[in-house]
């Protein structure tokens, strides 16, 4: 047997290499549950889906098994290829007259291909010989494109054979087997029908041609009875999902797409300025300014099509109004220290972009971080590189070493083999330095720095047990928005400052500071519930600059859910290894040790996720990251020493000193 | 460094490049050529010095019309300029590419410039101005271009790191022309005429190239080069089955992931039949 899971990364290429856009690969079922009932199974936004089988077994040979697999993808990419998605049922409408003699169907909220089979008085017969003609017409499109596709589908042949079987007295049923059977290539299969159907398997012919065959077909048939529901959607509806459903998702794709594309438009617009530095009235200037008008249009244009986006998505139940935009997905493996053993592609984890629309208090960050930016800055430029140095004895050089070219004549002189390095060269002594700052946002990070002091909340303690911080449903209140986090305390404006607080504020510092040495830095938090969620947050990536977006992304940081730390260090470590640079550092800011719902078998005990952990950041070292770990929480040298080497882990008693804190360590390790 | 050759390179237009580069030389004014690696600029720079050479008023005992630098991360310059070696008994300076091409009018092509060190670009800036001077502090000579010298740089934006960049002052200083891989159709056109496999495993081989390049992201930012489906050509005409040539030439070429690996193939499979 083949999983999907097994199998997912090379669909994945194989589906961006066919298409050239990004691809996340799901399982047929997730597209038909409501988010409600199965939060694990949340089609991705910012990419598109392809909706495959979880596991396939029909081959005895995985080899096979694969193969099918990327038959199946390429059969979807092909619907997207050839065009079955952009049917338009008021063209359809226009140009056949079947369709046009009949009344409109009135339903907005469904997909053109659903709203034409509301013109049948048998919807199920439609669907089912549309569904057969179209992937038809498909298939022959691709067989033409790419020849090799013709092998997949012989290889997939016996599989389309096993379910030809079927034996059914229904009248309608069986002439739709015959038919599928015929146009399949199935041995022992012919149909009446088939003369009705070949003008829509042409080289030319489009998905309204398939409309037109399923007319046809549908005249003949409807004589006939019904159908019984045995062979109801095709002969692989159990391996395949509804073309309606599909062009949903895929409506809902292209709008995220133009979302997406006007959001890196405003991205890419002049700001007003910075006011880090400089004071906050200076912002609002120039209103009438062209650069003004044109972001309030592409402002609006922006909310119209998230708004659309919403109702469509909330219509088809395929995702919760969070704020956040994924940007991919990826899995990792897993370390079982219990059974001492990989579990390979365990955890899924999301990366998704955080954004000013959270509505962090940006203005608040930046008073509170102001007063230390200059006595920060001025440590951190003491660091910056200092120029050139001469390096002496070097095969090239722009000027010869005196004292190297004399050693070779004496050398020669005396019948020696020389040493020919005989140049010296100035070398720029660069920094060439890649920074993540992993921020925990577990729920934790949301308890009161005065109760986080005092030990009351410890994670150890009994009474935290109790009552878990980190585990989502210890509080109805908060479980009813839980991306929507409110300050903890009595109100907005005289609130206790909470552990994320100072989180956002030591990492805001150091970002400052690490613009005024130039090094390249990533900002992620991270967080999740369960192995199949575990999330990245993106508040700024390598290739940004520290602006007022990404301050406010920053400020948005907002304490979750669980702590899996694991798949977040190794999705740091993938990140910091493609930047290329000669030093990757990544600095985990945390609160607590690591835990989550399914880390690990036994949920009271935290000891797989430390297994876990110290394995990730193992790996991290092998792969030339340097990691540190800063903590709040006062009892962290009982698990950090059993995750980090001893030089790799500071434990601050008092929170407040947690800025100062991060710049000495960045400085430590970079420079030390 | 390139001799005249008797043969023209080929080199398939795929746009105005050529028109454009012609009216830059006529006016000695410098070019930038911006692409991917493996997109046709060195064999487009190639076959314009031999146009040039041929079509216009090159100088009629130019030896040596292009002087190629492939640039690499150590490169400085002294390296472009020159350098004193050791004799027997003094010391002799030796010129530099950059300085042969000054002396002499030729073409000096830098390529991929960003990757040089920074001083390199002391040594542009003079060179691309007005005054086209090459000053060589070691010897104390201030060196008036050839009238028929002509600096030609290259740089791939989207190539490693995000650091390494064109500063906006040397940017400035150049008439860019942009490179992209060739559509399929141009693709194959080329494949065919380097490598002489028959047109139908040319179109192919373009459309795999196609494909491939979409997975960019994915380890080999660059993609696969031109070059690349020329080789898979190249042995495919010497014999070897198509499927094998294309593993051979393309696909451990590009990868050593298995993952991308058995995509790579399946695409392979997929255009191939």
């Amino acid at each position: 047997m083949t999983r999907v899971v097994e199998v997912e990364t090379v669909l994945r290429l194989f589906a961006e290499g066919i298409t050239g856009h990004p691809f996340q690969i799901h399982e047929v079922e997730a597209i038909t549950e409501p988010f409600a009932h199965n939060p694990n199974r949340i089609p991705l936004k910012s990419s598109f889906n392809l909706y495959l089988p979880e596991d396939f077994s029909f081959f005895s040979s995985e080899t096979f098994n694969r193969r099918a697999y990327l038959y199946l993808a390429l059969q979807q990419l092909g619907y997207r290829e050839f065009s079955t998605f952009t049917f338009d049922v008021q063209q359809a409408r226009a140009t056949i007259s079947f369709l046009g003699d009949r009344p409109t169907p009135v339903s907005h909220l469904e997909s053109d291909l659903e709203l034409f089979y509301q013109h049948f008085d048998n919807q199920d017969l439609a669907r089912t010989l549309f569904h057969l003609i179209e992937s038809e017409r498909v298939t022959r499109h691709l067989i033409r494109k790419y020849e090799g596709a013709q092998a997949y589908r012989r290889d997939f042949q016996p599989f389309v054979n096993s379910l030809h079987a079927i034996d059914t007295a229904n009248l309608v049923d069986r002439e739709i087997v015959q038919l599928s059977g015929h146009i399949r290539d199935v041995p022992g299969h012919t149909s009446t029908l088939k003369g009705l159907i070949d003008f829509a398997l042409t080289h030319d012919a489009d998905v309204y041609d398939s409309a037109e065959a399923t007319i046809s077909c549908y005249q003949v048939l409807e004589e006939l009875g019904t159908v019984s529901g045995e062979f109801a959607l095709d002969s692989t509806s159990d391996i395949q999902i509804s073309l309606d459903s599909l062009q949903r998702q895929a409506r809902v794709e292209e709008w995220e797409r133009e979302l997406s594309k006007l959001e890196l438009e405003f991205e890419g617009m002049p700001l007003p300025i910075d006011e880090l530095e400089g004071s906050e009235s200076d912002v609002v200037g120039s209103a009438s300014s062209v650069e003004e008008v044109q972001r309030d249009h592409i402002q609006k244009q922006k909310e119209q099509l998230s708004r659309r986006l919403q109702i469509e998505k909330s219509s088809i139940g395929l995702s919760p109004s969070r704020k956040e935009e994924v940007i991919a997905s990826f899995r990792y493996d897993e370390w079982d220290y219990l059974n001492n053993k990989w579990l390979r592609n365990w955890c899924l984890l999301h990366e998704y972009s955080m954004n000013e629309e959270l509505g962090g208090d940006s203005a608040s960050l930046k008073r509170a971080v102001r007063p230390h930016v200059q006595s920060v800055r001025k440590l951190f430029e003491q660091i910056r590189p200092a120029g050139l140095k001469r390096v002496r004895r070097q095969i090239e050089g722009d000027e010869l070493d005196i004292s190297a070219t004399v050693d070779l004549r004496v050398d020669c002189r005396s019948q020696v083999s020389p040493d020919e390095r005989v140049y010296s060269r100035r070398d720029r002594i660069h920094r060439d330095v890649a920074t993540v700052v992993l921020v925990d946002l577990s729920a934790s990070t949301d308890s009161p720095i005065e109760d986080h002091s005092n030990g009351t909340n410890h994670p150890e303690d009994q009474s935290f047990r109790d009552q878990d911080l980190r585990d989502p449903y210890f509080d109805d209140e908060r479980l009813n928005s839980p991306f929507d986090s409110k300050p903890f305390g009595p109100d907005q404006d005289n609130r206790v400052r909470r552990v994320i607080d100072i989180q956002r504020e030591a990492v805001l510092l150091l970002a400052t500071s690490l613009d005024s040495i130039q090094d390249m830095y990533a900002i992620y938090g991270f967080s999740g519930y369960g192995k199949e969620n575990v999330e990245v947050f993106v508040a700024k990536e390598f290739d940004q600059t520290l602006s007022e977006h990404r301050i406010a992304a920053i400020a948005a940081m907002e304490p979750k859910r669980s702590t899996r730390m694991g798949p977040s260090i190794r999705h740091s470590t993938r990140k910091l290894l493609a930047t290329g640079s000669a030093m990757k550092v990544l600095l985990i800011v945390s609160d607590g040790f690591p835990q989550d719902c399914d880390y690990g078998p036994d949920r009271t005990s935290h000891e797989y996720g430390v297994q876990d952990t110290a394995m990730a950041l193992r790996e991290a070292d092998r792969k030339g990251v340097k990691n540190f770990c800063v903590t709040v929480d006062r009892a962290g040298h009982d698990y950090l020493r059993r995750m980090y080497r001893r030089d790799r882990y500071l434990v601050i008693d008092e929170l407040e000193s947690l800025p100062i804190a991060l710049n000495d360590v960045y400085s430590y390790l970079t420079v030390g | 460094m390139s001799a005249v050759t008797d043969t023209e390179p080929f080199y398939l237009p795929l746009g105005d490049e050529v028109e454009v580069f012609t009216a830059a030389y006529e006016s000695r004014l410098p070019v930038l050529l911006k692409g991917p690696t493996g997109c046709g600029k060195t064999r487009f720079i190639e076959h314009m010095a031999w146009k040039l050479l041929q079509e216009l008023q090159a100088p009629a005992n130019t030896v040596e019309n292009l002087v190629t630098v492939s640039c690499h991360e150590d490169l400085t310059a002294t390296d472009l300029v020159g350098r004193y070696l050791l004799d027997h008994d003094s010391t002799v300076w030796q010129d530099g590419p950059l300085t042969r091409a000054v002396r002499s009018g030729a073409i000096c092509y830098l390529d991929e410039i960003v990757e040089a060190r920074k001083d390199t670009t002391v040594l542009i800036h003079s060179l691309t101005d007005h005054r086209r001077l090459l000053p060589i502090d070691k010897t104390g000579e201030i060196l008036q271009a050839h009238e028929s010298f002509l600096l030609v740089i290259s740089y791939n934006p989207g190539y490693q790191s995000i650091l390494k960049d064109l500063k906006p002052s040397t940017r400035q200083r150049f008439v860019s022309l942009v490179f992209d891989y060739p559509t399929p159709e141009q693709e194959a056109t080329i494949i065919e005429r380097e490598c002489g496999v028959d047109s139908s495993n040319a179109q192919r081989l373009a459309t795999l190239g196609q494909k491939v390049r979409n997975l960019r992201d994915h380890g080999f930012e660059e993609g696969v080069s031109t070059r690349l489906l020329i080789y898979a050509g190249e042995l495919i005409q010497n014999g070897i089955p198509e499927r094998t040539a294309i593993d051979n030439a393309i696909v451990h070429s590009l990868t050593d992931d298995s993952e991308i690996r058995e995509a790579l193939t399946s695409i392979a499979d997929i255009v191939f039949p």
